[in-house]
């Protein structure tokens, strides 16, 4: 019993040891990640508007705080500030991680421990002697090591400081190690801060499509949901209600992950990121001429009509609200299952 | 031609560009890509992704809600 005991209690000891020695780099790590100060974490938010995305968001909160909606243009500044935030801290995370990793190979910073399972297979050869397996060279060998403490100081990093619902193992950083084989662009590539996969979804995406009767159930909801929003008055409190609920919801649900998994497309060509830029570019400024051409910020002008003024017609009527509304859900459903 | 007709040829123009960009797309005889992937490769990222569905809610937000 006594021995039993012994060997119980050295075995959690062990079991302790070795979950302190797992925690201590990723809490090493961790801390390094974590901005320290108002200017380090400005400069973080800073790194995340490098996204294309989020500058998309700051146009339009310019558009609509010049438009005379500052309460919205206030709430898309705040929500392209958060993603700001969010993909400076996973860029600045995998960047840590690999200094972790690279640190933790040349001795100068607490190496992250190898998983129990394998070890040494991973360090020397599939046998776990040190040997190499056939064709494997010093430099695969240890290329292999290397990715291996990058993904586990990656996940490590991406328990503590991604957001909530993150769930561990994958992670952001070992995401991006994963997806820059087919995209050509991981952690710290050309396409800037933040360029790296989020966390572990808070659902398995799907890889087929859904159901058909989900997709009857989906219809149906949104032709009644169209019918009766539309039925409203735009601008009206019940027309606010049913827009904001549908499109909070559709957010969270593409806050925690996508819906369905796809393989991200090879990295584009300059002609291809040319020519979208160029009409994005376009449409924007032709938007913005056609703003500025109006007599009033606010009073639509016939002579210079923006895309709003050429859409009144058509929400003027329930049923042309309806449509309206068909496309935008069908828009919504579309992009979530990019 | 009065400057309401050149406003909405030149949103005519950027309703054409895109569908000619997006057909264009569609065949495999240019780099171009088609819209959905260029959304795929943007949305594959949790800040694109979230950008992307924000931009949409807004354009429901600006049309129908206070």
């Amino acid at each position: 019993m006594e021995r039993s005991g012994g060997s119980e209690r050295r075995g959690r000891d062990v079991s302790a040891g070795q979950r302190a020695g797992a925690d201590r780099p990723r809490t090493y790590a961790a801390q390094a990640a974590s901005p320290r100060g108002l200017a380090e974490r400005v400069l973080v938010t800073l790194s995340g508007a490098r996204q294309p995305i989020v500058l998309i968001l700051m146009a339009i909160t310019f558009m609509t705080v010049i438009s005379g909606k500052p309460l919205d243009g206030l709430l898309m500044l705040v929500v392209a500030t958060a993603l700001c935030w969010d993909a400076g801290m996973r860029a600045r995370s995998a960047a840590v991680a690999r200094q972790v990793a690279l640190a933790g190979l040349s001795g100068t910073a607490p190496a992250v421990p190898a998983d129990p399972a394998d070890p040494p297979a991973e360090v020397g050869g599939p046998d776990g002697t040190g040997s190499r397996g056939p064709g494997e060279t010093a430099y695969s060998s240890r290329k292999t090591m290397m990715n291996t403490r990058f993904d586990q100081a990656a996940g490590g990093l991406a328990d503590v400081t991604n957001a909530p619902g993150a769930a561990s193992g994958a992670s952001a950083a070992s995401g991006a190690s994963a997806t820059s084989g087919t995209s050509g662009v991981g952690a710290g590539g050309a396409s800037g801060a933040g360029d790296v996969a989020g966390p572990e979804p808070a659902w398995p995406p799907r890889t087929t499509r859904p159901p058909v009767r989900a997709i009857g159930a989906g219809l149906a909801g949104s032709g009644v949901f169209a019918l009766v929003v539309g039925s409203f008055m735009r601008y009206s409190w019940p027309a606010t209600a049913g827009v904001v609920g549908l499109g909070s919801a559709v957010v969270l649900v593409g806050w925690g992950g996508p819906v369905r998994q796809r393989d991200a497309p090879p990295r584009f060509s300059r002609t291809g990121v040319t020519a979208w830029t160029s009409l994005l570019v376009f449409g924007g400024l032709w938007e913005l001429a056609a703003l500025l051409g109006q007599p009033d910020i606010t009073t639509s002008s016939y002579a210079h009509p923006t895309i709003s003024t050429l859409t009144d017609p058509l929400l003027a009527f329930p049923l042309g609200r309806a449509t309206a509304l068909v496309i935008w859900i069908a828009a919504g459903w579309w992009l979530l299952e990019r | 031609m009065s400057s309401h007709n050149i406003t909405v040829a030149g949103f005519c123009a950027l309703a054409l560009g895109i569908v000619g960009a997006e057909v264009a797309g569609r065949s495999a005889r240019t780099s171009i890509p088609a819209l959905s992937q260029v959304f795929t490769r943007i949305m594959r990222t949790r800040t694109g992704r979230v950008g992307v569905l924000v931009a949409w809610a807004w354009v429901g937000l600006h049309f129908f809600a206070k």
